[in-house]
């Protein structure tokens, strides 16, 4: 391939811990707003990607141009619902690997525990991003070999 | 009266009376016009139209009268005597000549009577004397009564006629002209009919009497000339009344280039406005006139305005909106008088100009936050509110950590960047009613409103660090920075805005020094400290003011003679309060605040005065700190120093320790090497506590080597001391250079170090520093001993 015809593609990924208070059913619906908005401007920057959300804290994979995805990560670092954000990946890729979806969420599956705990209770950020990304790339997979957006848990 | 009434019906040939009236009234259209022609011409001009109007009009009232006379049928001969004739026609044109003169200019009103009197008087001496010159074959009577009703009739009319003309009010100014007409019939008709000519056969007319077929053609003649004049004047007057089209119409185009919109009004109507008015008022061209001033500027009256004093209105502009102006009135001559003319000036443009400066003024352009002053006033104005409400509020300051490295590292572009995404992360973690402002650089304060209490500062300063701790994406690389943020709170913290900043930025020093991306409020502690040290600083200015130092000299000795032979200034601070304050009290602030410089100079110039003094064996050392060597003209300060003492270069030793060859040691070793050019010379201070003395060694030949004293504290037990002291000795020895050993406090000591083969002794064992005059009997009593 030659470089001219490379896409401008930029993947950032980053994981937070959420600072949302309030019973399970208010944190999901924070959640549930968040992808609502976030789908709605993605879509219109031309960005993809995926959130995670352990239960404690978010993983989020943003695909997509460089100017569009800084843009998108310049609005969630504004935002006061998470906190000790940090990037886990960051450069450009040549292809995506979060799908198409302007923001999919991903729910970890019940199975997938100890992989949450290692995400979760790593103190090496390295070690913690290689489990999300695992984690993370598993279940988009699952998802593209389901048929439809049905299995997206689309909110 | 019936006689008036016959005589106009049956005495007149009723042709004649018309083409009378004809002549009169072309008469004086003609003499009317051509003075008004008069009136517009100037110089020599004015004087011949002038003076033809005036003959003119003397011409139009004789024909008149002469055509009415040949319109008498009075059924016998008559004839006209010549002089008299002649005569009359003179009177006329003398009479109205005199009479226009004097009405020229003339105001006041009993005047103008009596110079309507004069005329009507000349236009009664033409009719009588007219009449005198008509002759009969017979007798002529006169009706006395009638002529004594109607001669002052006449001429009251014609004085009032004459006052009306003068009049400002139009109305009266339009009756003048009837009024003259009627006063002219009067006189000539009541004349007229009050003559009774009696047929007498025995009468014959003179010899000399003209008949009427003579004098008609002359009369002819005359009316004809009046008529030609009648149409020079109309020629006149078309060209007049052209030019002044001409005139308007230049003066409508001009009024349409101007950009200002123009309207001429009369009371609260616009008569015409220009193009600029109708533009600026939305409307199509000539839609204005007859418009209302008060519907275009509502509120705006004409009136009270006062002339040449621009006032600021509003004007109704395209779909009603509201177009802020400013308007002129002023009263201009146009044409036939003064008119009302109202500029108006569109103020739209110079608004928005001076609304885009105000906010450039107050706001940085990069970040598009209020700038440093702005967020002043915006400070003072909230304090000032608060005080009255008793609320509490904070000022926050932050700087950016590790900005500078960015910014040096990856670009100013970059640094920009990075500096507009911090604001808008800032604007995310302040309250509603919170502002933020970039003092400058990467300096930037919150003022944080309606606080609940110290909380509140510590949630929104843990925001700020939160936010601005995240990573920044910037044109694909990331760049982590931190915020130090340092508060202080209103009241309790100060009042006024320049001491909340005040504090505010000691909260954050302190937050810096514990410690980056941390907050601090403020602490009264700290502010004590800074205030201790500001005192001092105050203190020392003043003392260096009046001189409050003195120099102490502690003596070196000969090693192995014991003779004195240098001593080394040190410089004492007598404080009025706080007695001798030590050196290490106040030197580390002088080199901090630049006072070194004007107190090393004092040291500098009085060792030198003092040791001028001294047996001309002991020398003088005097200590250089590495903030005088930032001082290009050291070299010259000292060889000036050296000129006005009278002390010689040999006898002067400069100290200095290797912090002065840390900072910049090429200009550094130039001033050394300067100095040394100039004979004096140079040792090495407080030798081995540094790091890579040896090297300097190598790099400039120093005249002395002083052994730091914290190696012979352990002298002479400590092994190892004693071993370096040694080396040092024997190092000194190899590189040519004397060595001498401070802080020998001991007997054990000196006869160590003289046993080494050092060279020079100095401490508590030979002498503690003493004051001038006691150093001075020290010495006497060595040098006796
Ligand atoms: C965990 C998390 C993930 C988010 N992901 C996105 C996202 O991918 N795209 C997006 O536009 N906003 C996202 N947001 C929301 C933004 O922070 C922000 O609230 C939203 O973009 C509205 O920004 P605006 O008010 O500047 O328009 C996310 C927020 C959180 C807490």
């Amino acid at each position: 391939m030659n470089p001219l015809d490379t896409p401008d593609l930029f993947r950032l990924v980053y994981r937070s811990r959420c600072a949302i208070a309030g019973t399970a059913e208010e944190v999901q619906r924070h959640i549930d707003r968040i992808l609502t908005v976030s789908r709605h401007q993605n879509g219109q920057a031309g960005v993809t990607g995926a959130l995670m959300f352990t239960g404690l804290f978010f993983v989020q994979a943003l695909e997509g141009p460089t100017f569009a995805v800084e843009a998108a990560f310049d609005r969630i670092c504004c935002d006061l619902r998470h906190s000790n954000v940090e990037v886990v990946e960051c450069g450009p890729v040549l292809e995506s690997a979060f799908g198409d979806w302007s923001m999919s969420h991903l729910v970890p599956a019940a199975d997938s525990e100890a992989l949450l705990d290692r995400v979760e209770h790593d103190t090496d950020l390295a070690d913690a991003a290689a489990t999300a990304m695992k984690l993370m790339t598993a279940l988009i997979r699952s998802e593209q070999h389901a048929s439809g957006s049905a299995q997206q848990f689309v909110a | 009266m019936r006689s008036v009434y016959t005589c106009l019906t049956q005495a007149h040939d009723h042709q004649l009376i018309l083409l009378a009236a004809g002549i009169c009234v072309v008469g004086v259209y003609g003499s009317f016009s051509v003075a008004t022609h008069a009136a517009r011409s100037e110089g020599r001009s004015a004087t011949l139209w002038a003076g033809a109007s005036i003959v003119a009009a003397g011409c139009t009232a004789w024909a008149t009268h002469m055509i009415g006379l040949l319109a008498f049928r009075p059924g016998m001969p008559a004839g006209f005597d010549p002089y008299l004739t002649a005569l009359s026609l003179l009177i006329a044109i003398a009479g109205i000549g005199i009479s226009v003169a004097l009405a020229i200019g003339q105001r006041k009103r009993t005047h103008r009577f009596v110079i309507g009197f004069l005329l009507g008087s000349s236009i009664t001496a033409l009719h009588y004397i007219g009449a005198a010159s008509y002759l009969v074959a017979g007798t002529v009577g006169w009706d006395r009564s009638l002529l004594a009703v109607s001669i002052p009739t006449s001429l009251l009319m014609f004085g009032v006629a004459i006052v009306v003309t003068g009049e400002r009010r139009r109305d009266l100014r339009r009756i003048g002209a009837p009024l003259l007409v009627g006063a002219i019939a009067v006189l000539h008709f009541c004349g007229m009919a009050a003559m009774t000519l009696t047929f007498d056969p025995e009468r014959s007319l003179p010899p000399h009497a003209l008949a009427p077929d003579v004098i008609a053609p002359v009369v002819a003649g005359v009316s004809f000339g009046l008529l030609a004049l009648a149409v020079v004047g109309l020629r006149l007057t078309l060209n007049a009344r052209a030019q002044a089209r001409r005139d308007q119409e230049r003066l409508r185009e001009l009024a349409n280039l101007a950009v200002e919109g123009l309207a001429v009004c009369r009371d609260d109507v616009i008569k015409t406005a220009n193009r600029s008015l109708e533009h600026l008022s939305g409307v199509g061209a000539g839609a204005l006139s007859g418009r209302r001033l008060s519907d275009l500027l509502p509120g705006l009256s004409l009136t009270t305005l006062p002339e040449r004093e621009e006032r600021e209105a509003e004007l109704i502009g395209p779909d009603g909106q509201r177009v802020p102006v400013r308007v002129l009135r002023s009263e201009v001559p146009l044409g036939s008088g003064l008119q009302t003319v109202l500029a108006v000036r569109d103020q739209r443009e110079r608004l928005q100009t001076e609304s885009k400066m105000r906010a450039l003024a107050y706001s940085d352009p990069l970040t598009g936050l209020p700038n440093r002053a702005h967020f002043h006033d915006l400070l003072a104005c909230h304090a000032a509110s608060c005080r009255k409400q008793d609320q509490t509020f904070a000022v926050l300051v932050l700087d950016l950590d590790r900005f500078k490295l960015v910014n040096d590292t990856l670009g100013h572009g970059l640094g920009d960047a990075l500096l507009r995404k911090t604001a808008r992360r800032l604007k995310a973690a302040l309250g509603a009613h919170d502002v933020v402002a970039r003092l400058g650089g990467d300096e930037f304060a919150v003022l944080q409103k309606a606080v609940a209490g110290p909380e509140a500062v510590h949630a929104l300063a843990t925001r700020i660090v939160e936010l601005i701790g995240r990573p920044f994406l910037i044109e694909g690389q990331l760049v982590n920075i931190g915020a130090s943020v340092g508060a202080a709170l209103a009241p309790t913290d100060g009042l006024e805005p320049s001491q909340l900043l005040r504090n505010a930025d000691l909260a954050l020093y302190k937050a810096k020094a514990d410690g980056k991306g941390t907050f601090r409020r403020f602490d009264p502690a700290l502010d004590a400290r800074v205030r201790a040290r500001r005192n001092l600083e105050a203190d020392l200015r003043r003392a260096i003011a009046v001189q409050e130092f003195e120099l102490h000299y502690q003596p070196l000795v000969d090693a192995r003679t014991g003779r004195i032979t240098a001593a080394e200034a040190l410089v004492r601070w007598r404080h009025p309060e706080r007695g001798l304050v030590s050196p290490a009290d106040f030197i580390p602030l002088a080199e901090e605040t630049g006072l070194i410089g004007p107190l090393g100079q004092w040291v500098l110039r009085t060792a030198c005065t003092q040791a001028a003094r001294w047996p001309a064996h002991i020398r003088v050392a005097v200590n250089l700190s590495p903030a005088q060597f930032r001082d290009l003209r050291l070299a010259d300060t000292v060889k000036a120093a050296l000129t006005t003492s009278g002390l010689a270069a040999d006898r002067l030793e400069l100290e200095i320790t290797e912090g002065v060859l840390l900072a910049d040691e090429e200009r550094t070793l130039a001033t050394l090497t300067r100095l040394r050019a100039a004979g004096v010379s140079i040792s090495m201070d407080d030798f081995g506590t540094g790091y890579s003395s040896l090297s300097y060694l190598r790099r400039f030949p120093f005249d002395k080597i002083k052994v730091d004293q914290s190696f012979v504290r352990q002298l002479p037990g400590d092994a190892e001391s004693a071993a370096i002291v040694r080396a040092i000795i024997t190092m000194g020895t190899c590189l040519g250079m004397a060595i001498t050993v401070e802080g020998v406090e001991t007997a054990e000591q000196f006869a160590f170090t003289t046993a080494e083969g050092c060279d020079q002794v100095q401490g508590y064992h030979v002498s503690r520093p003493l004051p001038l005059a006691e150093f001075l009997s020290f010495v006497d009593a060595r040098e006796a001993a």
